[in-house]
């Protein structure tokens, strides 16, 4: 504004003053102005000042207000269930498939362990029937008024051991619940996994984004793109495929913001 | 029907293949293997001369939908009766699998009795 001023003197002086005479034309004009301004134009221009003042502040407020407010949105809540909840859920479901089939499998040891002992029996019984039984001194002939005296308690336990038998496969067919249930779980634990590694992603995406603007307002979204897909990649680092960001990560990211 | 016939059965989940093959034994087979996945079954198909396949269909890797096309596909293996035992009992799956060519299709959970009785249906007696 300064080398405005003495420009436009030099052109209404029609370069007829010199550089010294100009700078002193400049002072005198310029003190004139000051000089001239009332009290009541300086408190207006004072005011005036203030309220700008005071508009940037609130403005930048309002700027730091919404930060906060979206660290708190997304971290006790969203970060709580990406990093502890959601994980909890899958190690949780995981060990239910794990505790049932150690149960399943112990019902069917018992289960077997009952078929075999049961089919010794049957043995046994058709033994009798035929007229022999098994002594601890070998086999030994029965007569058969005998066998026809104990005939129908033969039909009796051949009846019973038919029905256990039958009872104990249907049992051991039901021990597919396991593999039912399995099956069902496992679909929720990838779908947890997949919610999981979604909520991640989006926590890294702001906390990068609004790191590298506040580094850079000019940042274009196509670098802003870039940088969050940097950091994911950065996070993941040497994991099994599907494994995401770790605590420490999303961590120093909510501490940008 | 043969009781003596080599028999695979294939399941991710070990406790569906103790059961199915606790049923087989009920039902009088003797000779029975085992596979955790339709890449290691296909394996196994490849290596040992097996006369039944009981297949479950949700499979990690590959499914058995998927086991069943690729032995349908193989001369040395698309004669081999292969049966469906799966939790998908949706109509259209079914088709998918008597397109692909399945021999017989078990819905879970089963009893003891069907699977007697689609065996018997499928190599009579």
């Amino acid at each position: 504004m300064k080398d405005h001023l003495k420009e436009k003197i030099s052109t209404i002086a029609d370069d007829k003053l010199t550089s010294k005479e100009t700078e002193e034309l400049f002072h005198f004009i310029r003190q004139t102005m000051s000089n001239n301004m009332s009290h009541h134009d300086e408190l207006f221009f004072k005011n005036l000042a203030r309220e700008m003042t005071g508009q940037v502040k609130d403005l930048a407020l309002l700027i730091i207000d919404c930060k906060t407010d979206l660290k708190s949105k997304i971290h006790p809540d969203l970060t709580d269930i990406a990093t502890r909840y959601l994980p909890q859920t899958t190690d949780q479901l995981e060990t239910i498939i794990e505790a049932t089939e150690i149960a399943a499998n112990k019902i069917m040891d018992n289960l077997e362990r009952m078929q075999e002992d049961i089919e010794k029996m049957k043995k046994v019984f058709v033994s009798l029937k035929e007229g022999k039984i098994i002594t601890a001194g070998g086999e030994k002939e029965i007569d058969s008024q005998t066998i026809k005296t104990i005939s129908p308690f033969i039909e009796y336990v051949e009846s019973s051991i038919k029905d256990y038998l039958s009872l104990i496969s249907d049992s051991f067919i039901q021990m597919s619940f396991q593999d039912l249930t399995g099956q069902r779980i496992k679909r929720i634990i990838k779908l947890v996994s997949q919610m999981e590694e979604k909520i991640k992603r989006m926590i890294i995406s702001f906390g990068i984004k609004l790191s590298e603007r506040e580094r850079n307002p000019n940042i274009s979204k196509e670098e802003l793109q870039r940088a969050v897909e940097e950091k994911v990649t950065e996070l993941a680092g040497p994991q099994k495929e599907g494994q995401g960001v770790d605590q420490a990560g999303i961590d120093e990211l909510l501490a940008n913001l | 029907m043969d009781l003596g016939m080599k028999v695979l059965v294939v399941d991710d989940f070990a406790t569906m293949r103790r059961i199915v093959k606790n049923v087989l034994k009920q039902i009088g087979f003797t000779n029975i293997s085992e596979a955790d996945d339709g890449k290691t079954a296909l394996k196994a198909l490849k290596v040992e001369k097996f006369d039944l396949i009981l297949c479950d269909w949700n499979m990690p890797e590959m499914s058995g939908l998927e086991v069943l096309k690729q032995m349908k596909s193989d001369d040395a293996l698309k004669d081999i009766p292969f049966v469906m035992v799966t939790a998908e009992a949706q109509k259209d799956n079914i088709i998918e699998a008597v397109k692909a060519g399945v021999n017989s299709y078990i819905v879970k959970p089963f009893t003891a009795e069907t699977i007697g009785e689609k065996l018997k249906k499928m190599f009579g007696g």
